[in-house]
């Protein structure tokens, strides 16, 4: 036996010491199934397989994750971009989740804006005006950076409630959807 | 003080202008006691329609004047171009009380008829404004004027515009949505340049809106990104068919078993309305 086997069992036995009778008699069971998934010989599938089922029963019934935040952060903006319906159907911990890689992919793409077009477009979604000057050295990565500053002040309950429409709107954008598709394809 | 005053126009028809007028009017005068005169300036008289009662718009026509014998009376001709101050007009002559409550807010219209297009061939010689109607006395006695009107670019759009000196502009994001709300911003700037008058933007208003829809997001986006964050209400009027079905039971959205939301959607708009006016 390993030692993370050794550990997780452990664990189970400390979390199983403070449990009633009755709990402690149905998790008895609960790991006797369990041993009978890992002893079953379908023929076709191995124990790994069967474990990797496991898990995907199982997060179904963990509110804090989704499929969608089992996936990387990178698969999590694709998945929002190539989505040609335009439905929207994102879990708060998606949400959370693509936080940091849109901003990272709208900072690098901000070039397919004019600077006050992007500011504009931030500015109503984030209910925020931020003064700039623009001259002719303001550029739109400027800007872009500049409301990503203004959004990482902001408490992240407020940030979860200004996320939303902000990507909607930003990936709503022709331009920088074709703009990240050509970026992926050129890595 | 006197009346607060807005045009709600858009070079596009089908936006929902009159129904944001009246559920606007109504709203402002049962639930916030203002007092509201909602003026029809569109010939089709779809505000007049949903307005009033049928019987009692018969008898209105009958025995009392609409927005087109304005034209007609405000001013009389003494030469084959000269026009002369006509009569004295009176409101009171035209109004139509659509709603009112002892000691709180009243809404009252200026109904429009179909022979309001007959007439506009003569409003190129005037009036050019609302002015012998909606005096600074009539001002005086209302909290809010506001005018529907049609979805051209007539003289009947002049007319609103050096009346109000302000417009609300609601708008579907869609391409042809984008379109009239583009000609909305030359209209505004022609005025400019031939009155001297640029009107206030209060604001496009997103009306009919469908935010799971990505072609909508990205025309409002366009919308936004041309007339600039202040410029368009962060309040956007969802699509729902309890509108539709209000007004045909001539009926306010909040009247009928609409969900909360849509009710507190609407709560938002005249909120942010208040404060843009």
């Amino acid at each position: 036996m390993n030692d993370k086997l050794d550990s997780v069992l452990h664990t189970i036995y400390i979390r199983a010491s403070t449990l009633s009778d009755t709990d402690k008699r149905n998790l008895v069971k609960a790991l006797d199934y369990f041993a009978r998934i890992l002893r079953a010989d379908d023929g076709e599938r191995s124990m790994s397989d069967n474990l990797i089922r496991v898990n995907r029963y199982f997060s179904r019934f963990n509110p804090s994750r989704s499929n969608q935040t089992d996936k990387s952060s990178k698969d999590l903006l694709d998945f929002a971009r190539s989505n040609s319906h335009g439905k929207w159907n994102f879990s708060k911990a998606d949400l959370k989740a693509l936080q940091a890689p849109f901003w990272k992919a709208l900072e690098s793409n901000a070039e397919v804006w004019s600077p006050r077009e992007l500011s504009n477009l931030l500015s109503y979604s984030l209910r925020q005006s931020i003064h700039i000057d623009f001259d002719e050295d303001t550029t739109s990565k400027t800007v872009a950076r500049l409301y990503h500053e203004y959004f990482r002040s902001l408490e992240q309950s407020e940030r979860d409630h200004v996320f939303e429409e902000l990507m909607q709107r930003v990936l709503s954008e022709p331009e920088f959807r074709h703009s990240l598709a050509y970026k992926d394809q050129r890595k | 003080m006197a009346a607060k005053c807005v045009a709600v126009i858009n070079m596009k028809g089908g936006v929902g202008k009159t129904t944001l007028s009246f559920n606007l009017s109504l709203y402002l005068a049962e639930l916030l006691n203002k007092k509201v005169l909602l003026i029809d300036l569109d010939p089709q008289a779809n505000a007049t329609i949903v307005s009033t009662d049928p019987e009692k718009y018969s008898r209105h026509l009958r025995e009392k004047k609409t927005v087109a014998d304005l034209f007609v009376s405000a001013s009389k001709s003494v030469g084959p171009v000269k026009m002369r101050p006509a009569a004295k007009i009176k409101i009171s002559d035209f109004i139509y009380d659509v709603y009112s409550k002892n000691g709180g807010g009243h809404f009252h219209l200026v109904p429009s008829e179909l022979m309001l297009s007959s007439v506009l061939r003569g409003v190129s010689l005037g009036p050019y404004d609302l002015e012998p109607l909606v005096n600074q006395q009539v001002l005086n006695t209302y909290d809010y004027v506001i005018i529907d009107c049609a979805p051209t670019y007539s003289a009947l759009t002049t007319v609103a515009l050096n009346s109000t000196k302000s417009v609300l502009i609601p708008m579907i994001a869609d391409s042809f949505g984008a379109h009239g709300t583009k000609l909305m911003k030359q209209v505004l700037e022609e005025h400019n340049h031939d009155y001297g008058i640029l009107p206030k933007v209060v604001g496009v208003v997103f009306t009919m809106y469908q935010a799971n829809l990505r072609t909508q997001v990205s025309q409002s986006n366009d919308i936004i990104k041309a007339w600039g964050p202040d410029a368009v209400f962060a309040t956007k009027i969802r699509k729902n068919e309890w509108y539709r079905v209000a007004a045909g039971r001539r009926e306010a959205l909040w009247s009928t078993p609409v969900h909360a939301d849509a009710k507190k959607e609407f709560d938002d708009f005249v909120a942010e309305f208040e404060k843009r006016i």
